[in-house]
């Protein structure tokens, strides 16, 4: 007789909320109980507010229960949870709940539900399938069809992919470099750390394709430091993957030769940024660099290097297998194929929605949010991270794509979505948009360095009442120069949040609506 | 010049050039272009007092100056 | 002449061939593929504001002053790092553009202190003026914000200030110290605003910074200040001269103010520097003002005597009458006189002229004898040119450079930083060095091979490389088959091959693994550009002349010669080493390296000159000195050189002088040598000096005066005067007019005029109808001599061996901050870095000796001892010891022996048998003659 499958997650958002001790108390009880039990540690289904989520394997599929506390584990056994559905924590078939049924999981499709570091797992759940047809392309055929795909980055540009990669391709050099920017950095965003945690293989995989694509043979996975289990599932994996010939001189006994390595940040947000990235991979401080040379001409080591997001190479795998036609059938306008949105904040059910481009943001709030967790109405959402604008009720109709997004006065990022309830002092939020740039500002150029500081200072002012009116003006002149004169996306766009919150919320600052629209 | 210096040198430039096939040519040729008419002299007047303090091949050579 | 300053192109000029059009501000414009726009513009006059840039550095595009908009493009690029392209349509003054500029020196003046009036850079401030062209007239965030205002100023270094609260963060001195240093001492510290400019540890004093000045010359405020600039004020005009240290040349703008000068910062347009500088050339010149320079004649009967002060009529007077009375006594042969490679080429011709025409004999030599002579002699054989083979920019295009025996980040530093560009570019590196220098492993580079050999055995070493050349079929024959002399070639290689020169037999002499030698002749054979620069770790050996035509002989099989990036390259120790060679200064040769026993020639001279000239060679300097102490050389005329604490075995030396009846010393300081001297010319530094320097690759650089001469004489016009007052008149009016003279009878120097040189900056010779722009680098079609000639180079060993007595080996060299004897950089604030010279020991062989860190020990070899501080490092390897002979007090030379190289008596300095012990004290002011020496003089 076989063992019933138990499957916990060990997914650091899981094992915050006590998943580990969770798996233990149930290794505990059922053992007392002669319970024939086997645990597999999985990645999270990405609903947070369901953390811990045990889910046991049955005949019609594995049926979840959840939030799981360590004083949950004792009823759970007693009401026979492992053939039973009658515990008050159970939340039935997971594939069928609602929250995740009707999501569209192309890169996420495996996240949670394998367990990571398992390659029959990872190949039963068509894994490998990408990289196997990609062997079969030329080069030349892999970025046509990664281009055609419409995949644009993850990462916050929304540059495509494809051209990226040609670029890459074309330039000639004696080496060439892949890199995975993981230094996920923006507030309520946490894709690459559950895709790295719950599906590593899939990183691994889109970087082979990429490599082959443009003939590099060394990657680098840049992962910031305070995701230790993202590093150790990484370089784990990494080495897996060697032992079976996935990388190294012959991936998957071809003639193309490649191979990772996992490098941790350390803990500058401006390492995201990816000539920062570069300069933090060459051993220097991580300061940003001047575009042009782009890093695909002359970047890690002055050699042609793809940078792309953790889930632009996760989505190559998926494209390479089920070809550029299924994956631009989802999305809508330039925004194709799905985005990994993540809502967090103060919200009542966050976590991970994969959907294809087009959805409205009122529809995520509505259907997957369900309002605040404070349970009082919501002030405000922001979007894209710190550097993200803010959205006011009026604007919960925008569609959730680059462009239309952009039209609003706003930017997709890296699809982070934080909700604020009415509490919110949003004048308070625009100061703290211009400290997170002086604290995080490599230091580089003068109005990020300075300006930041000053952006600051002036925001005080107008809180203060101190000469209202000159210093407004003060301020969007700041936000200009900052818009304008910035080196990279850092200073460039901290004045959205600071822009968007004046332009919707100016009462928070004192202002008239009037006063505050006419100087944005 | 001390004789000894001069005996050092003589015996230094002989060392270096007798290797080679054309050596008397070249210790003649080295010591025509560097040694002044007086050390030439002083070196032929301490071969003929002790030759045995000199390489051959610079007695040879200084016979010929 | 008012106060020079260079345009500032703001990036870095584009080698590319390809050439784009772009159109600003309405203007066209053709430049090379890869110039930045802000370039560009300046092309066309049109300046656009910036302050992170200049274009010594790359583009860093921080200050964001510069931005620009262009035609169908987004947004406003930075034009320091956007490229022209094809069509480029760029405005530079547009009302979105200015209004940012406006906005960001808004910024950067909320946190800049408000003193200009009383800042010591004010007139001379990068952020001044950019505040004026953007026309900030308000700082609208007031200045009680946050600030950098109360930061502290760094004042350690001795020669400049580093004022962080006026810092902008620009990071040119942090790129600077990069990228043309190559020394990585500074850093940005910390994030946003709290960003600052680190030396790293406590302050620059006592960090990696090796005061090379560029991150001063590289700040656009006064956050790095000279604090000469703080004490005197602005210069207001500029004389463009050249450095008076080492043999790399480097060209400085003197900055004065009225007749003072108030600082020396490194020309742009300097062939050999260009625009960088080492904390001996930009900051150690104050000992030109030092109160020990002597600026009256002096004169006395014997040197027991005191001095007398007397006029120059009086001195030249005395000089004179005894000179002619010691030649009528002891004849026409006892006196002679040496010249100095510190003298500009014109002082050191009218001394060999004076010797020649005056004294009537040929003995006249130069202190080259005891650095280069063997490069003289070895480069001649072979090449038939006593010159290193290239100029400094051709390392640019070098991919294997071998370092043979010198030490160029302490001793040719503005060279080092530009190899070390290169190096960090890709270039490989091999170094041949019985020390592990910097260059073996520093910030960036790292050698490919260090080939740490015994001393005195580079020729073992040398054939070594020529033998697996020659044995593994890495000969470039197309070179040797159309530019060597075949026969001699055929005979080199049958004696390179015998197996005495394989790598297997040279490891037991040498004690380098055969295999690193075989992997490191590889590298160099297979380079495309390979290259070989050499110092007196060469030279300075029983066999430094056949080491030169070793170098000479590999460089000539491998093709390396004749093209850029290749050649064999001398590193010379002083300013003018190749000038006072060319002169005509060594005993058997004319100038332009022409044999006395020439008739031809001779008889030129002898008709211009209106002088009957000898046919045979004179005496050298060790030829001289040994003949003072059998008694048959008697007076001497030495031109600033201090060859009682230069020269080897002063002991001998001094013994000389005492012996002689007459010794005039021209010179700066009452030095060591002057100790012995009858009568004392007062000479000139080099800023008040009218004349040439010739450097390391040949060129021909003004050196101008820059205050006039201190003792109201120029050095030449000593000579003429004391020329004259022994019968032969020499007639110049001015330093020019005798570099007419040398140009006339000089075939490699017709074209050098100070006209020309004035017009063109400087000429590398030969400079001549054929070459009217000087010559860059030689043998490119043919040899000098026509066919480059291969020389057998045995191995011949010295005869200074290690004894149970003395059982290790000692070899010498320089520091950064010290010079040569240390005349110069001892009475400045250098010695704030090295104070006294140092006994480098191997950890090993002073724990068998209980030596301690920074104790005395007692060094000694068989002809002398001396006290010194025991230095224990791992860069000595075990057996061998080093030290520098900056310091009289410690008198390295009295160590080392009399041992010469065979071919040209260039002394031995690098290997000396020695023992070193625990000493109780330090060494003792000694007595001007002890008791040996004594007893070793004549006539005392």
């Amino acid at each position: 007789m076989t063992s019933i499958k138990v499957f916990i997650p060990q997914d650091s958002a899981s094992k915050s909320v006590g998943a580990d001790q969770v798996a233990i108390e149930i290794l505990k009880v059922a053992a007392a109980k002669n319970l024939d039990i086997e645990i597999i540690r999985n990645g999270s289904r990405g609903m947070l507010w369901l953390e811990p989520l045990v889910e046991v394997e049955t005949k019609n599929g594995r049926v979840g229960f959840g939030p799981v506390s360590v004083s949950d584990v004792q009823s759970l056994i007693d009401q026979d949870f492992l053939n039973q559905q009658t515990h008050p924590l159970g939340i039935g078939l997971v594939d069928e709940y609602p929250w995740l049924k009707d999501q569209q999981r192309l890169t996420f499709k495996r996240v949670g539900v394998i367990d990571p570091l398992n390659i029959d797992d990872y190949q039963k759940f068509d894994g490998l399938l990408g990289l196997k047809k990609a062997l079969k392309l030329t080069p030349e055929e892999i970025t046509k069809l990664v281009t055609e795909s419409g995949l644009r980055g993850r990462g916050g540009a929304g540059f495509p992919a494809g051209i990226k990669w040609n670029t890459v391709r074309v330039t000639a050099a004696d080496q060439k470099y892949i890199c995975a920017n993981a230094d996920e950095g923006d507030s309520g965003t946490f894709a690459d750390r559950m895709l790295m945690e719950g599906d590593p293989f899939t990183l691994i995989e889109g970087m082979t394709i990429a490599a082959i694509a443009v003939g590099a043979t060394q990657g680098f996975i840049y992962i910031r430091s305070e995701y230790p289990d993202a590093i150790d599932k990484m370089q784990t994996a990494i080495k897996i993957a060697r032992e079976f010939g996935w990388l190294g001189e012959s991936v998957l006994s071809s003639s193309y030769q490649f191979d990772l390595e996992v490098v941790v940040g350390a803990g500058s947000y401006v390492c995201g940024e990816e000539t920062a990235m570069l300069e933090s991979l060459e051993g220097k401080r991580g300061m940003v660099r001047a575009k042009p040379p782009l890093p695909a001409v002359n970047g890690l080591f002055g050699k042609p290097t793809v940078i792309n997001n953790v889930l632009t190479l996760a989505s190559a795998p998926i494209i390479l297998n089920k070809g550029a036609e299924f994956y631009k059938s989802y999305g809508i306008g330039r925004s194709l194929g799905t985005q990994v949105f993540q809502i967090a904040g103060n919200v009542k059910q966050g976590g991970i929605v994969e959907l294809a481009f087009g959805i409205t943001l009122e529809e995520l709030l509505n259907k997957y949010a369900l309002g605040t967790h404070s349970a009082r109405p919501i002030k405000a959402v922001q979007i894209g991270g710190p550097l993200g604008a803010y959205f006011p009720n009026e604007l919960f109709d925008v569609q959730l794509d680059y462009e239309s997004l952009l039209q609003k006065g706003g930017m997709l990022g890296h699809g982070g979505i934080v909700l604020f309830d009415d509490s919110v002092d949003m004048g308070q939020q625009a100061r703290f948009a211009m400290e997170f740039c002086a604290v995080e500002s490599c230091g580089k150029c003068t109005p990020c360095r300075i300006g930041s500081t000053r952006g600051v200072e002036v925001i005080d002012k107008i809180l203060n009442n101190e000469n209202k009116k000159e210093n407004l003006s003060l301020l969007i002149d700041l936000c200009e120069t900052m818009t304008d004169g910035s080196l990279c996306a850092m200073g460039g766009l901290t004045p959205l949040p600071v822009r968007s919150a004046l332009k919707h919320f100016a009462d928070d600052f004192g202002l008239e609506k009037e006063m505050a629209n006419v100087t944005t | 010049m001390s004789d000894s210096s001069l005996i050092r040198m003589a015996n230094q430039i002989a060392a270096n050039l007798k290797n080679r096939a054309d050596h008397r040519e070249a210790i003649t040729a080295h010591l025509k272009s560097f040694w002044t008419p007086k050390m030439l002299t002083e070196l032929k007047e301490l071969i003929s007092e002790n030759s045995t303090d000199f390489d051959e091949t610079i007695i040879e050579v200084a016979a010929t100056l | 002449m008012s106060l020079l300053k260079e345009t500032d192109f703001g990036t870095p000029a584009s080698d590319s061939t390809e050439n784009v059009t772009v159109i600003i501000d309405g203007r066209e414009i053709t430049v090379p593929a890869g110039t930045s726009v802000m370039r560009a513009a300046k092309m066309l006059e049109t300046t656009i504001p910036k302050l992170c840039a200049t274009d010594n550095l790359n583009s860093f595009g921080s200050c964001r002053l510069c931005v620009v908009e262009i035609d169908g493009r987004k947004g406003t690029p930075a034009s320091c790092t956007t490229l022209v392209e094809p069509g480029m349509v760029v405005r530079t003054q547009t009302q979105k553009v200015e209004k940012i500029r406006k906005n960001v020196m808004e910024l950067y003046i909320s946190d800049h202190p408000l003193d200009c009036l009383t800042c010591p850079a004010n007139g001379d401030c990068e952020l001044q003026d950019m505040a004026g062209v953007v026309g900030l007239r308000e700082v609208r965030y007031g200045y009680e914000g946050k600030n950098h205002l109360a930061s502290p100023t760094d004042y350690s270094n001795p020669y400049f200030n580093f004022d962080e609260s006026k810092c902008i963060v620009c990071s040119r001195c942090v790129r600077a110290c990069e990228e043309v240093q190559g020394t990585f001492a500074l850093t940005i510290e910390g994030r946003g605003f709290d960003s600052k400019v680190s030396p790293g540890g406590k302050d620059f004093l006592s960090s990696e910074c090796v005061s090379c000045g560029a991150c001063v010359q590289a700040c656009p405020t006064s956050t790095l200040q000279e604090k000469s600039v703080v004490d005197l004020g602005m210069p207001n005009r500029t004389v463009i001269t050249t450095c008076a240290y080492c043999g790399v040349g480097c060209s400085f703008k003197a900055e004065l103010r009225g007749d003072e000068l108030v600082r020396m910062v490194p020309h742009k347009d300097g062939g050999a520097n260009e625009g960088h500088s080492c904390v001996k050339g930009r900051f150690a010149w104050g000992y030109a003002s030092h109160p020990d320079r002597v600026l009256l004649p002096k004169i006395r009967e014997s040197i027991t005597e005191p001095w007398r002060e007397v006029t120059w009529e009086e001195a030249i007077e005395f000089a004179a009458s005894k000179l002619k009375s010691i030649q009528s006594k002891y004849g026409q042969q006892s006196i002679g006189g040496i010249t100095s490679s510190r003298c500009t080429n014109e002082e050191v011709y009218a001394v060999q002229k004076m010797i020649r025409a005056a004294f009537g004999n040929n003995n006249v030599d130069t202190c080259a004898r005891v650095c280069h002579s063997p490069t003289g002699y070895g480069l001649k054989q072979t090449f038939g040119a006593s010159a290193g083979t290239q100029d400094f920019k051709s390392v640019e295009k070098s991919d294997v450079i071998i370092i043979i025996g010198a030490n160029p980040t302490d001793a040719h530093p503005v060279f080092a930083s530009r190899m070390k560009k290169r190096l960090r570019k890709g270039a490989k590196l091999i170094i041949v060095d019985p020390r592990r220098i910097d260059l073996v492993r520093s910030a960036h580079v790292e050698a490919s091979h260090h080939l740490p050999l015994l001393p005195g055995t580079n020729v073992a070493m040398i054939n070594a490389l020529g033998h697996v050349v020659a044995t593994e079929n890495l000969i470039d024959w197309d070179f040797v088959n159309s530019r060597c002399d075949l026969n001699a070639f055929k005979k080199w290689e049958a004696f390179i091959k015998q197996p005495e020169n394989s790598p297997e037999v040279v490891e037991t002499i040498t004690g380098v693994p055969a295999e690193e030698i075989r992997a490191a002749a590889r590298l160099y054979a297979s380079a495309k550009n390979g290259a070989i620069y050499y110092g007196l770790g060469v030279t300075e050996h029983s066999q430094g002349s056949t080491m030169v035509m070793g170098i000479a002989n590999l460089a000539m099989a491998t093709g390396n010669i004749g093209r850029e990036g290749v050649g064999v390259n001398p590193l010379r120790g002083q300013n003018n080493v190749q000038g006072a060679c060319d002169m005509g200064s060594f005993p058997h040769e004319f100038s332009g390296y022409r044999h006395v026993s020439d008739d031809v020639v001779r008889e030129q001279f002898e008709n211009l000159w209106g002088a009957t000239l000898q046919k045979e060679p004179g005496m050298r300097i060790p030829n001289m000195l040994d003949a003072a102490i059998v008694g048959d050389f008697k007076a001497i005329f030495i031109q600033g050189e201090d060859i009682a604490q230069s020269d080897p075995n002063t002991k001998h030396v001094k013994a000389a002088l005492a012996s002689m009846a007459l010794v005039i010393v021209q010179d700066l300081f009452i030095n060591e040598t002057a100790q012995f001297a009858h009568v004392f010319f007062p000479g000139t530094s080099f800023l008040e000096k009218d004349g040439t320097f010739t450097n390391a690759e040949r060129r021909i650089n003004r050196v101008r005066p820059v205050m006039a001469s201190k003792t109201g004489k120029q050095e030449w016009e000593v000579v003429a005067l004391l020329s004259k007052a022994l019968g032969y008149e020499m007639n110049y009016t001015t330093s020019a007019e005798i570099m007419d003279e040398i140009a006339q009878v000089t075939p490699s120097f017709t074209g050098v005029s100070f006209a020309h040189l004035d017009k063109v900056g400087s000429v590398q010779w030969p400079c001549n109808e054929a070459n009217p722009n000087g010559t860059p680098v030689m043998h490119i079609e043919q040899f000098v001599r026509g066919k480059g000639q291969f020389m057998e180079t045995h191995f011949v060993p010295t005869e200074e061996r290690t004894t149970r007595k003395f059982p290790l080996l000692l070899t010498t060299g320089r520091v950064l901050s010290q010079y040569n004897v240390g005349a110069q950089t001892r009475r400045t604030k250098n010695s704030t870095w090295a104070s006294e010279d140092l006994l480098q020991i191997h950890p090993s062989d002073a724990e068998l000796r209980g030596v301690k860190e920074g104790e005395w020990v007692k060094l000694a070899s068989r002809v002398g001892e001396t006290t010194l501080r025991a230095q224990l490092t791992s860069a000595v390897p075990p057996g061998v010891v080093y030290t520098t002979f900056h310091f009289p007090v410690t008198g390295a030379n009295v160590i080392t022996t009399e041992y010469s190289d065979w071919a040209t008596n260039c002394p031995e300095y690098k290997v000396t048998a020695v023992e070193v012990m625990p000493s109780l004290s330090g060494p003792t002011e000694k007595s001007i003659l002890d008791k040996s020496e004594k007893a070793l003089a004549k006539n005392v």
